[in-house]
């Protein structure tokens, strides 16, 4: 197996690490983060353009957040850091496992039609936990 | 302008008012006091969501508690256009507690300038 690794010492190393962060590296510096939460979601995911592959550089990075005590403030602030790396702003839609749930079972909700459409995991599994499966 | 922002947040609380009518009070307190501190910095603005932006400069403001109320507006703007609001109790009540500190700092900052 062969293994590459980019050259450090190139001019354009740290935009080609940026870049790479930004694009691949998204899961995992969002994943990082959320997991730093007193009460870390139990699901997490991204939705939205992001997720579809279809966003640009103006789009938001849509997360969908499933847990206890899941507080908007505390859930901004601990992406803060995330968001400066990313440079792009970050949208949480936070629920309690049982509001999602009584909003799955809304026809036509916004939780309804999120299910039905690509996401990119984060933490634990959305369709395991909506029994979408 | 204050005046308003508290009778809109007092609004918000009312339990007989629906999850919208308590959603768009809250979201009204907010912009009122949000407007009422980008006016006493001397500015005017017509578009909604940059006097929550501007926070960050009116109030000195982090991130994480700006953007509470930018998120509001987005899911507002949400229910006006495409007509579906996604919002909750749990909501509401957070952006009240983030309305009633706006307001108290809104309040001081009054209430400093009228001392000099």
């Amino acid at each position: 197996m062969r293994q590459f690794q980019a050259n450090s010492n190139a001019p354009i190393f740290s935009e080609i690490v940026a870049i790479t962060a930004k694009t691949l590296g998204l899961v995992p510096i969002l994943r990082a983060a959320l997991l730093k939460l007193q009460s870390p979601p139990m699901v997490g995911c991204v939705y939205g353009s992001v997720a579809r592959g279809t966003d640009t550089a103006n789009s938001d990075i849509d997360l969908l957040l499933i847990g206890d005590n899941l507080h908007l403030v505390e859930v901004l602030a601990a992406l803060e850091p995330a968001r400066q790396q990313l440079s792009r702003p970050i949208n949480p839609a936070c629920y309690s496992p049982e509001d999602f749930k009584k909003r799955q079972n809304e026809p036509d909700s916004f939780v309804s039609r999120l299910l039905t459409q690509p996401i990119l995991a984060l933490i634990g599994d959305l369709h395991e936990f909506a029994g979408t499966r | 302008m204050l005046g308003m922002a508290h009778t809109r947040l007092s609004d918000s609380a009312l339990p007989e008012l629906s999850l919208e009518g308590r959603f768009n009070s809250v979201y009204g307190a907010a912009h009122a006091a949000s407007l009422a501190a980008l006016r006493w910095h001397g500015y005017r603005s017509e578009n909604r969501f940059m006097v929550f932006q501007c926070l960050a400069h009116t109030l000195d403001w982090p991130p994480e508690r700006w953007r509470v109320l930018d998120i509001a507006h987005q899911r507002r703007n949400l229910a006006e256009y495409e007509g579906y609001l996604e919002v909750d109790q749990k909501m509401i009540i957070e952006m009240a507690h983030v309305v009633r500190a706006l307001i108290e700092q809104v309040e001081l900052l009054v209430n400093a300038s009228k001392a000099r």
